[in-house]
């Protein structure tokens, strides 16, 4: 018996360490955990500086992946059956509504909270090195903006799954903004739909980015996105320490600004990490997922919108499609890939145009970074006010009108 | 261990408190996962599933109750429905089958499905289900969603008296399924307890709809093929398009939409409402239309609506279907394979295999015996006069022949032009060429051609025979008189 908890302790840690030596086998003595450091400072502790986004999207991704894998049971990625299936869950399969319920929110709020997340990182200059040698954040800042990318291409293949109207014609809006790519844009829609529409092929192409090659992808680059953060030093306010230390001639003593990840940082993970699953339950209580009719091919819903985050785009493409009576300029170009393309590149170089000082890494809107703060904030505001007037404010053939006041679209009786 | 003794090893948590806050999320997360077993275990059904024992046992006894079974119920027929849709309606409407359960005394909800006209025993429940009859969303278990009530995504709802009330059915039966009916009896005519529909394919008939339009892959071009006019998609009608009024014989914009004057009238914004609206005056919709005013009373227009409702390309296993080959011919037609001809229906009483092989092989044969009424009619012209019998003949000709649709005698210019003097304006080979060949005379006679000029519709070819050409002819020779 005395044997056995030996062999016990020695397989498991401890989350109430009595000692600091204690607390740092238990991450070191432990394989997930290693993605850890064994001490993190105190500011990277804080719910003000970091608000915890980046753990809430992994949580969420978590909450994907379960329900996800379950869900793969129920599921059939077929034309004719895919709709059915998704009934079925609604109606007739225990705990059916619940799952999908959870799998339809934690996606829309893992967009929503990679976005925020992003957008913390920017205005907290945290993708600055902060004159640590060691660390390479404008490396991990452009692995974050893939990390966005797959999550929107993943969210985007979800979509098309229940097979309904409003995945179909979602899709189809998407799928022809990729049709608009200069040159390659007819083959590149090809490629995506498995032949030139949106079909069976297109079906089980998206399904499988769906299930397998995108969340392998994603848990690959999250793990080193993770793992980054812990080779750059931790968050970027960690830098300040450092930097306040300098300043004052003082010699950094660990104590003086560490605690240990066993119990603080794994413990708050964990609560982040419930938080965001109740918050899921909880609108999964309270709002069910939209199924609309079966797709058809031939009946083409007015207004038809892309998904919200993609309505963005959708709205680019509409105010920068110009027509005159001589001739018309199609807005799939300028709005669905130049935009977005200098947008992106931009992102990603923009930890190496930005030339503030080494004080402003980690740090809420650091007077020096006004300029870059003010030009993000800006572009943010627009893409979101971009978003909502297409989501409200889009009527019928893209007319506008207020929201309460949408013309009504006969039903059949 | 050593080092344990020494101060500076003490490990202190300073953020405790996260460990009471994992408790309190943890209860919140307990509840809501109580709350989500409550829900599944407690679905909406059920507490229908309950009230039905009580009420049952009551009527019929607690032995034969027992022997129904409880749960998720449903009606799979996989030839008829396909591998994915059943209907689980009988889990809520326990009593569909049970005999003993009629009477006003039970809920309608549990009732016993009435049987009217033996109609159970050509369409058994358990094969036919009930979706396809009375619409609404098959596999669905929530009563807002299974009858695909007001604002569930779901084209089809169930058919209820509370829909007949508001198109103003005076019917206290369920009648408006008669139009899926008509999926299966396209090709049928009286069909008992079709009583609408009936009325409809009457009138199809008796005011030729199909001089005009393509109805069953055959007919004029003048209007739009109506052959699948139910499948038209409910966002091709545009009812924020101007109403119309009629004032002095011409549409004037009435100030309000279509939309506004469904509302105005308490009809629902629907496809439905838009036939009504312009089955009763077919220019307040569309100003430059040339269907003419039929004048339809109010049973007519719902009857109407119904029945183009109804005409849907139909993807039903053909030992469904009441007179297969007709869906079948209609498909030859439209794949261009037979000539396009007029499928004439079959009342249900006399369907047979034979009959309907004869009706079929009758109509290929319609070229050659037009050649024989040609020569019929030579010697019917040589030998005419005056005929009192043959006027009346062609007076009630020109009521059934749909010439009424567009032409009055004396009553003013409709479509085309009032024939009162007609006899006096055109010689008599003019008139009857007109009749039986509008379409080459349009095209090669002057005066024809300037009639059309003037009145922009070209007159159908009605397929009037040439003897009852000569009847219409003595009719509007004694007419003009």
């Amino acid at each position: 018996m005395e044997k056995l908890s030996e062999w016990w302790k020695k397989l498991t840690w401890t989350f109430a360490p009595s000692s600091k030596v204690e607390a740092t086998k238990a991450v070191t003595k432990n394989f997930i955990l290693h993605w850890f450091p064994a001490r993190v400072t105190y500011r990277s502790m804080s719910w003000s500086y970091s608000w915890w986004l980046g753990t809430v999207s992994f949580s969420l991704f978590l909450i994907l992946t379960i329900t996800g894998i379950i869900l793969m049971f129920l599921y059939i990625p077929s034309v004719e059956r895919a709709y059915w299936t998704i009934k079925d869950l609604q109606h007739a399969v225990s705990f059916g509504w619940f799952l999908r319920n959870m799998h339809r929110w934690a996606a829309h709020l893992m967009v929503f909270f990679v976005t925020l997340h992003m957008v913390r990182v920017f205005f907290t200059g945290a993708f600055k090195n902060g004159g640590n040698p060691d660390a390479n954040r404008p490396v991990n800042w452009a692995v974050g903006m893939f990390l966005l990318v797959f999550t929107l291409l993943l969210s985007y293949t979800g979509y098309l799954l229940p097979w309904d109207q409003l995945a179909l014609w979602a899709i189809t809006i998407g799928a022809n903004i990729a049709k608009s790519v200069p040159v390659m844009g007819s083959y590149l829609h090809f490629l995506l739909a498995g032949g030139t529409r949106i079909d069976q092929n297109t079906l089980i192409r998206f399904y499988a980015l769906h299930v397998i090659v995108l969340p392998a992808l994603l848990l690959v680059l999250v793990s080193y996105h993770m793992w980054r953060v812990r080779k750059d030093g931790g968050l970027a306010v960690s830098e300040q320490y450092k930097m306040q230390a300098k300043k004052e001639g003082k010699r950094l003593v660990p104590d003086d600004y560490t605690t240990f990840a066993i119990p603080a940082l794994i413990r708050r993970a964990f609560l982040v990490f419930l938080i965001s699953l109740g918050a899921v339950m909880l609108l999964s209580i309270i709002s069910n997922a939209p199924l609309e009719e079966p797709a058809d091919p031939s009946w083409t819903p007015n207004p038809a919108k892309a998904p919200w985050y993609f309505l963005w785009l959708q709205e680019l493409l509409a105010i920068t499609t110009i027509r005159t009576p001589w001739f018309t300029i199609n807005g799939g170009f300028v709005g669905g890939v130049v935009i977005p393309g200098i947008l992106f590149l931009w992102g990603l170089i923009v930890p190496f145009i930005d030339k503030s000082p080494n004080e402003a890494t980690g740090v809420w809107f650091h007077p020096s970074r006004r300029l870059q703060n003010w030009t993000f904030g800006i572009i943010m505001l627009i893409l979101a006010f971009l978003t909502i007037f297409a989501m409200y404010f889009r009527g019928p053939s893209w007319n506008i009108y207020w929201p309460w006041a949408w013309p009504p679209i006969p039903h059949l009786f | 261990m050593a080092d344990n003794k020494k101060p500076a090893n003490v490990f202190e948590d300073k953020y405790w408190k996260d460990s009471i806050l994992i408790y309190i999320v943890g209860i919140i997360l307990a509840v809501f996962t109580g709350i989500v077993i409550y829900r599944t275990a407690n679905p909406e059904w059920k507490k229908y599933q309950r009230e039905f024992v009580k009420i049952a046992e009551k009527k019929i006894g607690k032995e034969k109750v027992a022997k129904i079974d409880l749960g998720i119920r449903q009606i799979w027929n996989k030839e008829l429905m396909g591998p994915n849709t059943a209907d689980r309606c009988v889990t809520c409407h326990l009593g569909v089958d049970v005999p003993g359960l009629e009477g006003d005394d039970v809920p309608v909800v549990f009732r016993t499905h009435p049987n009217p006209n033996g109609l159970l025993d050509k369409h058994p429940l358990n094969k036919f289900g009930c979706t396809v009859c009375h619409g609404g969303l098959p596999n669905a278990l929530t009563v807002k969603e299974a009858h695909a009530e007001h604002g569930v995504r779901w084209l089809y709802p169930t058919y209820t008296r509370e829909m007949q009330k508001k198109y103003k059915f005076e019917e206290d039966r369920l009648v408006m399924l008669q139009i899926n009916c008509n999926q299966c009896h396209r090709f049928d005519k009286d069909v008992p307890g079709m009583d609408y529909i009936n009325l409809a394919k009457d009138l199809v008939v008796e005011k030729n709809c199909q001089s005009c339009h393509i109805i069953d892959g055959y007919g004029g071009n003048i209007g739009p093929n109506l052959t699948y006019e139910g499948d038209k998609s409910h966002e091709m009608f545009d009812i924020h398009a101007p109403y119309y009024v009629i004032k002095d014989g011409k549409p004037v914009e009435s100030g309000h939409t279509i939309a506004e004057e469904m509302k105005r009238r308490g009809l629902p914004y629907s496809v439905f409402s838009w036939h009504i609206l312009h089955f009763e005056e077919p220019r307040s919709i569309t100003p430059t239309s040339t269907m003419p005013n039929h004048g339809f009373n109010k049973d007519e227009i719902l009857a109407l609506t119904m029945l183009v409702m109804s005409w849907k390309k139909v993807n039903i296993p053909s030992r469904y279907l009441s007179n297969p080959g007709k869906y079948q011919m209609l498909r030859l037609m439209e794949e261009g394979r037979i000539k396009p001809q007029k499928i004439e229906y079959v009342s249900l009483a006399s369907t047979s295999p034979e009959t309907a092989a004869e009706t079929t092989a009758g109509q290929a044969e319609t070229a050659e015996e037009f050649q024989v009424e040609e020569t019929a009619m030579k010697e019917a012209a040589e030998s005419s006069g005056g005929n009192a019998d043959l006027a009346a003949k062609g007076k009630e000709l020109f009521g059934t022949r749909g010439c009424t649709a567009c032409h009055t005698v004396g009553g003013g210019r409709l479509v085309g032009p009032d024939l009162k003097g007609v006899a006096e304006r055109r010689d008599k080979q003019w008139i009857i060429h007109m009749i039986l060949n509008p379409d080459s005379m349009i095209q090669n006679d002057p005066v024809a051609k300037q009639l059309f000029q003037e009145y922009n519709v070209p007159m159908p070819n009605q397929g009037v025979t040439p003897e009852e050409a000569e009847a219409i002819y003595e009719y509007l020779k004694s007419a003009s008189k």
